[in-house]
């Protein structure tokens, strides 16, 4: 069973942090939803409080945990809002399990794990892991997260909610996301989707959402000015809003 | 001196709006600002409450009879928002006197040429000799919005633009037709915000995104499910990141 947390009633809406995040930092976005969905924010295998469920090898892999989870509580259909690493994930689940899924968020993420604008290699972001710890790498990349760095606000708040993190996950999730790629599936998800990116982001550069979007028949597209890769935490009243309007209009 | 209206006080705001609009159509959004700033609304030559001004076919000359309506107010430093041809004419005025502009705002503009426009700028001159100017513009306010004639404020826009002046109205068209500063865009110093809405059918959003692109400080809004009149589609969100745009250091 992954860590999880649970909220409010109605439609299922589940909020999935990426990479060395963890389902808490998605709190400002869970307090917005809630009176209007059953929001469940896990953690992912090998991150924040699911660290002692090792992480699949593969983000298809990630995909089959995640829905057989879902099902384990009771979950049969859902939206799904991806974040990074897991608007990977996402698009995998959008794929393998299109039943499931009724809309789908990718938020600050691509069709691929090659990503050649990102602000540094997964190389040297696994070097850093192996060197510097997991603590003080994570600390390093929240910080390449927000527009303001490690001034913004939230920054601690951010970093706080991905502690934990186990050291063999981190490293393996990272070489599961190099070699995925879904760029010429794109045109099989049909669901509703909604795609969000920071304009100043990069960890995964705007010219990916926006080739999502074109790539995603019926997709929207929001970009929001002077974000980088937590919108939700660095402008959340434009997040929430942008975010609850998908999900509330021309709901079932 | 063209027709405007002006709020509040602070450091001032131009709202410009665009083809056969007027400057009631940022009534919401002046209300929103204007606790902060000094709004200017101002009508375009040929439409709204400047309809007698003889309209330049000509959006370097649009940028000209602004900036100097501006003067006349004692207004020397300004940031401005442009919608549409608004935009346009905030772009080129950007680019030719870039001492007065502060921050400009491009929202649902572009640079030059639009072959994914709704319809061509022969069509729309065709059809203002045709339909007449008031029909014209009630047509024009339904590609507006995603939801047409049944947007709650289509009438509001609608008749933002029953007073334009026919000819005036098809000399406007001539400028948006002429207007090509692509090669210019480098030129842009001010602090600029671009915003667009997803489903805009009239200034695609490829457009916003090329100048994104090529203007050196610029910020990028797109916002979803909205076409060409976000700021009354979603206008909360419009507001938000606007004030929040011009407030920021």
């Amino acid at each position: 069973m992954l860590n999880h947390r649970r909220f409010g009633s109605g439609r299922t809406v589940v909020l999935q942090h990426g990479f060395l995040g963890g389902g808490g930092y998605f709190a400002p976005a869970i307090n917005h939803l809630a009176p209007h969905f059953d929001v469940i924010a896990p953690d992912l295998p090998g991150f924040a409080g699911s660290a002692g469920t090792p992480s699949p090898e593969s983000l298809e892999g990630f995909a089959e945990v995640l829905v057989e989870f879902l099902s384990s509580i009771g979950v049969e259909k859902f939206s799904f809002l991806g974040h990074s690493t897991a608007g990977m994930i996402a698009q995998q689940i959008a794929l393998d399990y299109p039943d499931r899924v009724e809309r789908l968020v990718l938020y600050g993420t691509a069709s691929a794990g090659e990503l050649p604008q990102r602000f540094e290699t997964f190389d040297q972001t696994i070097a850093k892991l192996e060197s510097n710890g997991i603590d003080a790498s994570a600390r390093g990349l929240a910080a390449a997260w927000f527009v303001n760095g490690e001034n913004d606000p939230f920054y601690e708040f951010c970093v706080s909610a991905g502690a934990g993190a186990d050291l063999d996950s981190a490293i393996r999730t990272l070489r599961a996301v190099e070699k995925w790629r879904v760029t010429d599936r794109l045109n099989e998800i049909d669901m509703p989707t909604l795609i969000i990116c920071g304009d100043m982001d990069c960890s995964t550069h705007p010219e990916e959402s926006i080739a999502l979007w074109r790539g995603i028949r019926g997709s929207k597209l929001c970009i929001v000015p002077d974000c980088a890769h937590n919108v939700h935490l660095e402008m959340p009243e434009v997040f929430n809003r942008v975010l609850s309007k998908f999900l509330l209009t021309g709901a079932a | 001196m063209l027709h405007h209206r002006r709020f509040g006080s602070g450091k001032t705001i131009v709202l410009q709006h665009g083809f056969v609009g007027c400057g009631e159509i940022f009534a919401p959004l002046s209300a929103h600002l204007a606790p902060n700033f000094d709004v200017i609304a101002t009508d375009l030559p040929g439409l709204g409450g400047s309809a007698d001004i003889p309209a330049p076919a000509d959006v370097g000359e649009l940028a000209k009879i602004l900036v100097e309506t501006l003067t006349e107010l004692d207004v020397d430093r300004f940031s401005i928002l442009g919608h549409s041809l608004g935009s346009e004419t905030a772009l080129h005025l950007a680019m030719d006197f870039p001492e007065r502009v502060e921050k400009l705002i491009l929202y649902g503009g572009c640079a030059g040429d639009l072959p994914e426009r709704y319809e061509s700028y022969e069509d729309s001159i065709r059809r203002i000799d045709a339909d007449g100017i008031v029909p014209t513009a009630a047509r024009i306010a339904t590609t507006w919005t995603n939801e047409g004639a049944n947007h709650p404020l289509y009438e509001f826009m609608r008749s933002c633009g029953v007073n334009s002046n026919q000819e005036g109205a098809k000399q406007l068209v001539r400028a948006m037709g002429n207007f090509d500063v692509r090669d210019r865009l480098g030129e842009v110093q001010a602090k600029t915000l671009i915003i667009c809405g997803d489903m805009d059918r009239t200034t695609h959003p490829r457009h916003s995104i090329e100048m994104w692109e090529k203007i050196p400080n610029s910020q990028l809004c797109i916002l979803p499910n909205s076409a060409h009149a976000a700021h009354a589609e979603v206008p909360g969100i419009f507001s938000q990141i606007v004030s929040r745009f011009l407030m920021e250091d």
